[in-house]
């Protein structure tokens, strides 16, 4: 009896143990990364504007919390704070089943189902400003140029600090400025060295970066149609929308990495994407169809009204005015600044490459890493499939972009933060696991 | 007639039938003895389940033969990905049930019958796994029905050969990635996938055909005698074709609905693989208390025939979808042996080495095929059995068999995944055999 009952618990053992196949817990490393403290630069896409606007839910799936919530699998002391919203934020774009049809409702567009569920948080107005006391690893600023981020002399150091901050200007006839970058201290324009993005860069103590500078510099060219506006201000003509000269580009980019240089940061830069792969470009077609065949558009240039071709890119904007008939005859032709036509498409992807040389030769010179988010999103605006999802530049159902047709959905900056994490990786032997893609979503389609 | 109705009642067993043990999706362990041995057995022959391992082999029997099994399959499926230290399947127990009988009328003639459960697979995780859009659950069943006889030709040779009709079943579960943004009209962040469930169940008709030999005999008055037997099987190839498949598709948002609809049919065709065996086995005794003997299988399944699946849906708005496999042709190599006290106790052991159809990137460059929906890779298994005979007319035989692999990290490039896999599997098989 008691032979049977030890035979018995060698055989339980035994088989107990013949049935683990679990995997031990893997231990990750930052490499010869330092990530005591990690800041992120950049503009929307780095402070996790989504849908047109910037929200709690966009904010938390921004690319640098995703990077930082990996970092943390290595470097669980590591914090990463960002200045975050409360709830809907400045409001976002939400999609609402209308007539049979999937319909954009934007914030502050209470018509459709009586009260905007997506509508501005009431604590938007007033938010940031109690925020500037802090000190956050996330400074993206939706909006910004790399362009206002570095003066080159005093006047444009005025014109930075009064474009990137926000602040009552009785000469320039009350607030102004951005209100995305309310959290940052950038103190008065009306002081002899006003505070411009370089300088928070450079008292941000970092000791890793992320650096995704440049997008805005040929995006607001390219989202107004290539129209570029002249405003005339006290301090002289600004032309709005201009796309920055690369080499007024390269030296502002030489002077933000020479900042982290200096601090002895190590860090990643990112390369521009071109712009004319992302939704807001490739949603409304150039053309109509009739009978069967393409009747193309008629759309205004900077050379005269003239039909479109494949070349022409008109803007997501236009969408309903085209679903409405503008374009069919030339007496009513697409406005210029919802067409970026093909001479305009040139001057983008001319620029768009040049900047994408320079950030690239800087990076290298200062021994950064460097994340070809250019190469990847045109690979991405094709198709690419994790995880058994594949997406898009499909708007809407494309999975990685959202309903601006601009800055991705979750699923889009979990791939980006993929991406930059591989780039550390590879860069600094480091092995921080990148994120299951899997477990973020796309667009929120209405009910079920 | 009493007796054959226990052996019947065995049968409802297996209606949970399905498992995943092989190369592939088949399970070549279909008797309790034939476990014991690796699943070798197209050479040795040695009960009713030569039916189905080599007709031919069924002129080794003698009056009415009937066997019958059920092997309890627990198996355990980790994975690890690049983003997560462990996901564990949450497969379950698997039953696959085998039922033969071989008849004797007359000398040089013998029928049988085979049913059992020849191809089958089933995996399951967590629902909202990191592959959920891959797979939540899938299985895969097959039930063979196989009225078969043999002839003897001549002392040495019989030749055999069977019908075989298969009835199949499949079913997959996986989440859809459309997020739905409202709940009982509150509008939500954590959003709620969609899900697609496909059920088919298809036939396929097919054949068994084998040669056995007796190549040679030495006895002698001492009781030390030797036999050395060859056999030769060949399964064809069984295409099914689901006409009718049906799709549900759940907690699809409603804008979408005209993409997804509530319902819908499908068709596609699955092509299970041809199998080729050679074995042999060599008997001897050197007293009459004591019997040996030895055997070893070749086993070659063509499962380049499961290149690709493809589903044609009734709804023209809904994609036709492929999955592209490229499994290759495998082989595998089954040994056992046994020892026979006073004709009454046996024990015996097995080892097998099998080969995956399943194809890595190779370089890892190259695009890869390895699916989570079934984990497979180049394994090995060792078994042991033994059987009693309690009288005449009765034996019954146990078996325990394990296999464990652990893979590295493998790609299956079309869906963008990649794990390592590690996988244990314990099999319990206990069966009966009565013979008049």
């Amino acid at each position: 009896m008691k032979k049977t009952i030890l035979y018995t618990s060698v055989a339980a053992i035994a088989l107990a143990s013949c049935t683990k196949t679990q995997f031990s817990s893997q231990t990750y490393s930052p490499g010869s990364a330092n990530f005591t403290k990690m800041v992120a630069v950049g503009n929307s896409l780095t402070q996790g504007y989504m849908d047109g606007g910037l929200y709690a839910y966009g904010q938390s799936n921004s690319y640098p919390s995703i990077i930082a919530q990996q970092v943390k699998l290595a470097v669980p002391s590591m914090v990463f704070n960002q200045p975050t919203v409360t709830g809907n934020g400045s409001g976002y774009i939400h999609l609402v089943y209308l007539n049979g049809q999937l319909t954009p409702i934007e914030p502050g567009d209470d018509s459709t189902a009586g009260s905007n569920p997506c509508d501005a948080d009431a604590s938007w107005a007033t938010w940031g400003t109690s925020l500037q006391v802090n000190s956050y690893n996330n400074l993206g600023e939706a909006g910004i140029l790399l362009t206002n981020c570095v003066a080159l002399n005093s006047t444009q150091a005025i014109i930075n600090n009064v474009l990137t901050g926000y602040q009552d200007i009785a000469a320039l006839g009350g607030t102004v400025g951005n209100p995305y970058g309310r959290f940052l201290n950038y103190g008065s324009a009306l002081v002899a060295n006003p505070t411009n993005y370089i300088d928070l860069i450079r008292s941000s103590k970092a000791t890793f970066f992320t650096c995704w500078l440049g997008n805005n510099d040929v995006l607001g060219y390219a989202t107004s149609g290539g129209v570029v506006t002249d405003v005339s201000t006290p301090l002289g003509t600004i032309a709005e929308n201009e796309i920055t000269p690369p080499a007024v580009f390269a030296q502002k980019y030489d002077s933000v990495l020479l900042a982290f240089y200096n601090m002895g940061a190590q860090g990643v830069c990112a390369t521009i994407p071109d712009v004319t792969t992302i939704p807001f470009f490739n949603t409304v077609p150039s053309y109509v169809m009739v009978n069967g065949g393409k009747q193309y558009l008629w759309i205004t240039t900077s050379a005269g009204v003239r039909q479109a071709t494949d070349g022409d890119y008109i803007i997501l904007p236009e969408y309903n005015a085209v679903v409405a008939g503008q374009g069919v005859y030339q007496s009513n032709p697409v406005p210029n600044n919802m067409v970026l036509d093909a001479t305009e498409v040139d001057s983008v992807e001319i620029a768009t490459n040049a900047y994408n040389a320079s950030i690239k030769s800087l990076a290298a010179q200062y021994n950064f890493a460097l994340v070809d988010m250019h190469a990847y999103l045109t690979t991405l605006s094709s198709s690419i499939t994790v995880d058994g999802m594949t997406m898009t530049r499909q708007f809407v159902q494309g999975g990685a972009f959202g309903l601006d047709g601009v800055h991705p959905t979750a699923i889009g900056y979990a791939l980006i933060a993929n991406q930059f994490i591989a780039t550390i990786n590879a860069k600094y032997g480091a092995t921080i696991p990148p994120v299951a893609v899997s477990n973020y979503r796309g667009c929120l389609f209405p009910s079920y | 007639m009493k007796k054959l109705c226990i052996l019947a009642a065995l049968l409802p067993l297996g209606v949970s039938t399905s498992t995943l043990t092989a190369g592939g999706f088949q399970i070549p362990q279909q008797s309790i003895k034939s476990m014991a041995f690796g699943g070798a057995f197209t050479g040795y022959c040695g009960d009713a389940s030569t039916a189905f391992y080599n007709p031919a082999g069924m002129n080794n029997l003698f009056g009415q033969n009937f066997t019958a099994g059920v092997m309890g399959l627990f198996p355990y499926v980790s994975l690890q990905t690049p983003s997560t230290s462990n996901i564990d399947q949450t497969s379950k127990l698997y039953t696959p049930i085998d039922f033969y009988w071989v008849g004797s009328f007359c000398n040089k003639w013998r029928v049988g019958m085979s049913i059992n459960n020849q191809f089958g697979s089933a995996a399951s995780y967590p629902s909202s796994w990191e592959g959920q859009y891959i797979v939540q659950s899938i299985s895969l069943k097959t039930y063979m029905f196989q009225p078969t006889i043999s002839y003897q030709i001549c002392n040495k040779l019989s030749i055999g050969g069977g019908f075989v009709y298969t009835l199949g079943t499949f079913a997959d579960t996986k989440a859809i990635p459309v997020a739905s943004s409202t709940v009982n009209g509150t509008l939500q962040q954590t959003a709620q996938n969609g899900e697609v469930t496909v059920n088919g169940t298809g036939h396929a008709f097919g054949y068994n055909f084998g040669l056995f030999s007796k190549v040679w005999q030495h006895g002698s008055d001492s009781g030390a005698n030797q036999c050395l037997q060859l056999g030769v099987s060949y399964r064809s190839g069984l295409p099914f074709t689901v006409p009718n498949g049906n799709v549900s598709f759940s907690q699809i948002p409603t804008s979408l609905a005209t993409d997804f609809p509530a319902t819908e049919n499908f068709s596609t065709n699955v092509n299970m693989p041809a199998v080729f065996t050679a074995g042999v086995a060599f008997k001897f005794s050197c007293c009459k208390n004591w019997n040996f003997m030895v055997t070893y299988d070749f086993n070659y399944t063509f499962w380049s025939t499961y290149d690709s699946l493809h589903f044609n849906f009734s709804n023209p708005n809904t994609p036709a979808q492929g999955f592209q496999y490229h499994w290759k042709n495998a082989a595998a190599h089954r040994m056992g042996a046994e020892v026979t006290y006073l004709k009454k106790y046996t024990i015996r052991i097995g080892y097998y080495i099998d080969q995956t159809p399943t194809q890595a990137g190779s370089p890892p460059s190259q695009p890869g095929y390895i699916s989570p929906e079934i984990v497979d890779a180049n394994s090995n298994g060792f078994c042991f059995g033994a059987g009693v005979k309690f009288c005449k007319h009765y034996s019954v035989d146990l078996a325990y068999l394990r296999s464990d692999f652990t893979t590295g990290q493998e790609t299956w490039s079309q869906e963008g995944f990649s794990a390592a896999y590690h996988r244990v599997i314990n099999i319990f098989g206990i069966g009966v055999n009565y013979q008049f």
